[in-house]
Parts: structure tokens; sequence; C-alpha cells
């Protein structure tokens, strides 16, 4: 007998064997593996094994008493199964319902927000409001300007707190100006930065009331 | 030696396909005669390839239950890419091994080798060794076994059977025949016994 003149080929085709026998390799491939059996004996026994072992799976084993179709029993187990399917689904639904209900709801409290709001603050425009509203205006007066001087603009001013000193010539005073917007709070500042006496003046906060 | 098949059983074959093809189609928007009809048409089949690897009637018949429920369920997922026939024993391959593997079941004998080996029936004695092979098989390889001989499946079919890889296929198939030899090797070393040589 011949043996298998390239080891490569004989290791690629004998993995073929099986289907070889099983007569399911397409055209090519069933030619190859053929070619080879033909020259080698390994394949060649191996084939031969492998019929026996085809014709004894596919009639050696003791053939099962097949029940006949029972398609009423399938076709309730089908309904059964669909209801319970149905039932299943609803209750994953409502679940993840419920779920999603309190992630939602933990959400809302995790998230961080922005300290509500004071009512007060929403009401600025109420007149009942307005007066009790005070806009903190920080003053540099000229330096050597006296304080004589320094009172007698405050009162011009109509200053509504004692002038809190930061320096010789730096003030901050507490001016009710009502509901004003910060268009005209910037134009209050620029006609008071344009007299002699001041060398600078800007608005650093608004004062608001406090129940 | 093995010989093609005929044109003609490819083209029966083929009309077969499409009309599988068809019933799974109908199947999946939730028509029970066609679910029926497929049934009927694969219960024999699927019943005496679950057995092998059963050997219980009521396994057997819950098993098949459970395969035609999946199909039921799981047609819109048959997208045509496989023959029927590969589909279906997929699901059925699947199944089998997982009940098996959820009630720690061994794959059943093949036969009843000791039963059977003194029943003086002269062709077994042929059969052993291949029965006996069989049987020391691990469950994957012993499943490729049955997928390649008692099916017919080929090797694309059986890697889409078992969701394997067409090397894992061939590989199972060699280690199969190598270990089917090695029985074949050691029935021929018994079977030679003193007698025959005095």
């Amino acid at each position: 007998m011949k043996e298998c003149q390239s080891t490569l080929a004989h290791e690629e085709l004998e993995t073929l064997l099986p289907w070889y026998v099983n007569e399911t390799l397409d055209e090519i491939e069933q030619a190859r593996v053929h070619h080879h059996v033909e020259q080698c004996a390994t394949c060649r026994d191996n084939v031969a094994m492998l019929m026996e072992v085809r014709r004894t799976v596919r009639s050696g084993s003791p053939a099962p008493l097949v029940p006949p179709p029972d398609s009423g029993r399938l076709l309730a187990a089908i309904e059964q199964s669909d209801r319970t399917g149905a039932r299943r689904t609803w209750s994953w639904i409502a679940v993840a319902a419920t779920f999603t209900a309190i992630a939602i709801t933990v959400a809302w409290q995790l998230t961080p927000r922005p300290a509500s709001t004071p009512a007060l603050f929403e009401t600025v425009t109420s007149p009942a409001v307005d007066q009790q509203i005070n806009y903190v205006l920080e003053i540099q007066f000229v330096p050597g300007t006296s304080a004589r001087s320094h009172g007698a603009f405050f009162d011009s001013i109509g200053a509504t707190e004692l002038a809190v000193p930061l320096s010789d010539s730096t003030y901050r005073v507490a001016l009710g100006l009502g509901p004003v917007s910060l268009a005209e709070l910037e134009q209050y500042s620029q006609r008071i930065e344009s007299r002699p006496e001041i060398a600078a003046a800007r608005f650093v906060a608004v004062q608001l009331p406090v129940e | 030696m093995p010989t093609t098949n005929s044109a003609k059983s490819n083209s029966d074959g083929a009309a077969r396909q499409d009309a599988e093809r068809a019933l799974l189609v109908s199947i999946a928007s939730g028509d029970r005669d066609a679910m029926a009809e497929l049934y009927a048409g694969y219960q024999p089949r699927l019943f005496r390839f679950v057995y092998r690897l059963t050997r219980s009637h009521a396994t057997t018949e819950e098993l098949i239950n459970d395969i035609m429920l999946a199909i039921w369920r799981g047609a819109r997922s048959f997208r045509g890419d496989s023959k029927p026939s590969t589909w279906i024993f997929g699901i059925a391959y699947r199944q089998a091994l997982k009940r098996l593997s959820r009630k720690k079941l061994s794959i059943a004998p093949y036969f009843d080798v000791d039963l059977l080996a003194d029943n003086g029936d002269p062709s077994f004695e042929q059969e052993d060794w291949v029965h006996r092979g069989l049987e020391a098989l691990p469950p994957a390889q012993r499943l490729a076994v049955e997928l390649v001989f008692y099916l017919g499946l080929s090797y694309e079919e059986v890697a889409s059977v078992t969701d394997c890889p067409v090397n894992t296929v061939k590989t199972r198939m060699f280690h199969a025949r190598r270990k089917l030899r090695e029985q074949l090797q050691a029935s021929s070393t018994a079977a030679s016994p003193q007698g025959e040589d005095t």
C-alpha cells in the first residue's frame, strides 16, 4: 500500500472522513477525500471503521416505540404557556414600573438643587416689602476729605443706616431705594461717582428683610 | 464508497425546506395550525433523536414538549440562513443538554451491553465494540457522532446545531474516531482467544 504522500494533506483530509462517510461534503471536497482515501491505507481503514459506526448508529440501537403526535396536548401547553407568559409579562411591566417610579423619586430627592428661593425675594415688587429692601453702597472718598464732608454726603443721599467705616475714607451705607433695576443702580452709582468728594462708588449687596 | 446525493433527493429536500420555512413564518405570526403541522412532521424524528439520549419515554415526551414550546416562542428568531431542520435540531440538542445537565444525568447507555451479550445474536459481536466505544465517549463527542451519523448532518450543520466553530466540530469527531479506533483495537485483542492459537 502506498503511504500518504503529504502529511499535511492527510491531516487536513482525515478530519473530513466522517462527512465523507455520511456524504455531506460538497463535490470538490468529496472528490479530494476520495482521491486521498484511494491512496492512503490509514484513511481507508478509518473509512471502513466509520462506515461500521454509521451502520450501527443508524440501525443498531433499539428503535423506541414512538407515540403518535398529540397536537391537542401541544396546543394546550402552548395556550397555558402564552397565558403564563402574558401574566409574567404584565408582572414584569408592573415590577419595572414600580422600580422606575422609585428610581425617579430617589433621583429627584438626591439631585442637588439650588436652595429654595425665599418667598420674600419672589415678592420683591410687593409694595409692603419694597420698603424693607436696602442696597449696600460702598463709597470711597477722595483722600483728604474731611469727616464733616462725609456726614454731609451721607445726609444728601438719604443713607438710612449709619455708615460702616472700612477705613478712613471707605464706608458702606445702606440705602432704601425701593424697587429698582440693575441699570438704575448702575446709573445711581455713576451719578455719585461724578461728585468731587467721591473717588469710587459701587453697590456691593442687597439687604433683604428676614422674618 | 459513498456517492453524492441524487438530484431528485436534493430537489425534494429543497421543496421540504421551503415548506418548513413557510410553516415557521406562520408560527412566528401565531398560527397554531402551522405549529400543529410542524409538530406532526417532526415529532417522530425528534422523539427518536431525544430518546437515544435519554432512554426514557416520559423524559423524551417532556423534552419534545419543551422543544416545541421553544420553537413556538422562538420562531421569530429563525432568520432562514440555515435549514429549518438544523435550527429545530439545534433547539432539541440544547434542550436535551440542558435537561441532562439539570438532572445531573449522564447520557443513557447506548445498549445494555451485558444483557445483550449473551443473547446469541451473531451480529451483536460485530457491533459490540461500536456500542462500547460510543458509551465511552464524552457527551459532546457522543452527540457529535449522533448528529453526523444518525441525523446525517454536514459539519457546517453540526456547528450550527451545537453553536460551535466548525474546527471544534471536526476536532470532536477526530477525537471520537481515535477513541473508537482504540476500542476497536482493544476489542480485536480481546477477541483473539488463546483457544484459536491452539
